[in-house]
């Protein structure tokens, strides 16, 4: 289905492109989420993920599947955004501004989702990604190294301290 | 399938799936489709800017290419005996065609 939509949009029909942003996008920002930690940067990074793969699409090989090669634009793209809110000292702030933002709306949820959000903010960012992308969305490990350019071996370890530390926090034995 | 069974925890994985978020801008897709749209525009314009420019370039390169034998002509035949002047004319002739591989490489961006 994705081939037929990516020749559809590379011949010009560029409302094509809808069906990518309406499969994607809720996927792509639990990714970017799980990296920089805000929902508001993370809508940013997937819409910079969608245009880079709207005009890189011309050039995509197709040695691997459209959702692969997409999460990993936008997993190279939050790192980036992380990098630079890290430098300009923002992510303190702005943690602080969204937490209270986001919290009234939390409490309505169950007290096990909240504290499951605040355990994976709590996580380095390479750890919550490998969670999200194992345990979540259920990708394997060697598309998980595809994604993330990480090695299998370091898929393992980075998942391996992932799901103990989660563990910890959340409380699990 | 084996390597990953030692990282199965069904606990784990169904408390992570209960935490799956949804893009919370409604209006997500209609905007980005519009910045593709913008981008689509911008680039059209950009390339039929190029064209343009290019289409400009090759006309004073013409130019400087029917200009350099009467120059060099004129000076054998001792009428104009600065040779500045048709060397600079032949430099810019040079600079002009490795300029036109750069304006390649612009227009194929913008395509």
């Amino acid at each position: 289905m994705d081939e037929e939509y990516m020749d559809r949009v590379l011949s010009g029909d560029t409302r094509a492109y809808r069906y990518f942003l309406a499969n994607y996008k809720d996927l792509a920002f639990n990714i970017a989420v799980s990296i920089v930690k805000d929902d508001h940067h993370a809508e940013e990074v997937v819409q910079d993920s969608f245009m880079k793969a709207f005009t890189g699409l011309k050039s995509f090989k197709r040695t691997t599947s459209f959702k692969n090669w997409f999460y990993r634009i936008v997993v190279n793209e939050s790192f980036q955004k992380l990098r630079k809110l890290k430098k300009s000292r923002f992510i303190q702030s702005v943690a602080e501004v969204k937490e209270a933002a986001v919290e009234p709306a939390r409490e309505a949820q169950s007290e096990r989702v909240a504290l499951v959000f605040n355990a994976m903010k709590q996580l380095p960012a390479k750890e919550s990604l490998a969670l999200t992308l194992f345990y979540q969305q259920e990708h394997s490990l060697k598309e998980i190294a595809e994604i993330t350019s990480w090695s299998v071996a370091n898929t393992k370890v980075i998942l391996h301290r992932a799901r103990k530390n989660i563990r910890a926090h959340l409380g699990i034995d | 399938m084996k390597e990953s069974e030692e990282f199965n925890d069904e606990d784990l994985s169904d408390i992570l799936k209960a935490e799956v978020r949804i893009l919370p801008n409604q209006r997500f897709e209609d905007q980005t489709m519009h910045l593709i749209r913008a981008e689509i525009a911008h680039r059209k314009a950009v390339k039929k800017q190029l064209i343009t420019s290019l289409k400009l370039f090759a006309g004073a390169l013409f130019v400087v290419i029917l200009l350099v034998p009467f120059m060099l002509l004129s000076q054998t035949l001792g009428m104009y005996t600065n040779i500045l002047a048709p060397l600079i004319l032949f430099l810019t002739l040079l600079i002009g065609i490795m300029n036109t591989g750069n304006y390649r490489r612009l227009i194929n961006k913008y395509t």
